[in-house]
């Protein structure tokens, strides 16, 4: 069975010409950068039609990021009638879950968290399943969560946030977050090559709940100071890997 | 100075300059996809055939690096840096190079050795 390509008419509109034009212009430079005259030609009649004259000459991924529609209709078709490999839905379930792509593909947030929903549900589970056929074999892909990448992924984002950047995806889907603490594992597991990493971000993190009102940057205050609060609360009440709350107990002990 | 970093020493005809500083400066700034087809085309759309499968090859595998653009009148110059074997593609960019106007002022002693 195959998936029926999305309604594209709205692509006719001169008015939705006009805005994709002017979203247009930043990505054709960032496109010119890198890849052949033919192909960036290729790309721009994606983004304004939705047609891939020629899949081969389209590097993978690229009909995701370039398709006129951002929804899981959308995303479903290109994943089973596009033939975009397992591979590439592994690597797009990462990047929507720490939004590391480049700005320019999504257009507004509800997009971004639309891209967010496609692949991961409302908490945590082990296995994320395609929800089409994928692939040239077109099978359904089930990939096993890597927990020490993302949670090293995820202090790391959060470190960031509390820093001063940008409110992350992450943050909008917060029992996606609490519910992963609640299953993770022992992150000092000899087999966690990432546990350093994950040790400074949270720390990072975690030092800043007792410099709420000196060191948060006013940009986003209010989101900082509620998340904090929340895993705070969270990790007092919760039944949180000992690993993770031996981190949290460490940070506790320094500010007695 | 590795063995795969070469230079890139040019001088260039006046009436065409800011065209040239575009080229190479721009090739400095990462520009090497249809940017670089562009202006090479604008110059000699021979050039651009001549340099059509280095292009493929520069931009699927061996992404080569160019920087420190230096500018005196019209003598253009700047570093490149690539892969193994990345001489040889800078041979052919520099016929390309040719083929547009431009005049090679510095055939490195090190692609010599290697040729």
């Amino acid at each position: 069975m195959t998936v029926k390509q999305p309604d594209l008419s709205f692509t006719q509109n001169p008015q939705w010409i006009a805005e994709r034009e002017t979203h247009w212009g930043p990505i054709e430079g960032f496109l010119k950068e890198n890849n052949r005259k033919e192909v960036v030609e290729q790309l721009k009649k994606l983004f304004f039609t939705g047609v891939i004259d020629n899949p081969e000459d389209v590097r993978e991924g690229f009909a995701i990021l370039y398709y006129p529609l951002q929804t899981a209709e959308a995303w479903d078709y290109l994943f089973q009638d596009v033939r975009l490999n397992p591979k590439c839905f592994k690597e797009f379930m990462n990047a929507s879950l720490m939004g590391s792509y480049n700005e320019k593909f999504f257009l507004d947030d509800e997009a971004r968290l639309r891209f967010f929903d496609y692949f991961h549900p409302a908490t945590y589970q082990p296995v994320i399943k395609s929800r089409v056929p994928i692939g040239r074999e077109q099978k359904i892909v089930q990939i096993e969560v890597d927990r020490f990448e993302i949670l090293r992924d995820m202090a790391a984002k959060f470190s960031q946030f509390l820093g001063g950047s940008e409110v992350p995806v992450i943050y909008y889907r917060l029992d996606y977050f609490f519910s992963f603490l609640d299953e993770a594992c022992d992150v000092m597991d000899v087999s966690n090559n990432d546990k350093d990493d994950i040790q400074y971000f949270a720390n990072n993190f975690l030092q800043r709940y007792f410099k709420i009102e000196s060191d948060l940057e006013p940009k986003n205050r209010g989101e900082q100071k509620a998340f904090l609060v929340r895993f705070y609360n969270h990790i007092a009440n919760n039944p949180v890997h000992p690993s993770i709350k031996a981190i949290w107990q460490k940070v506790l002990d320094e500010h007695d | 100075m590795t063995n795969n970093q070469f230079a890139v020493d040019i001088t260039v005809p006046q009436a065409q300059l800011n065209e040239w500083v575009e080229l190479i400066n721009g090739l400095c700034e990462g520009q090497l996809g249809a940017y670089l087809e562009e202006r090479l085309e604008a110059f000699n759309p021979k050039a651009l055939e001549l340099m059509d499968k280095v292009l493929d090859d520069w931009l699927a595998y061996s992404h080569p690096q160019f920087f420190d653009f230096e500018q005196q009148g019209n003598r253009l110059r700047c570093q490149a840096e690539g892969p193994t074997g990345f001489h040889r593609d800078l041979a052919v960019f520099k016929k390309v190079l040719e083929l547009c106007g431009a005049t090679v002022n510095v055939q490195d002693n090190t692609l010599l050795d290697y040729l």
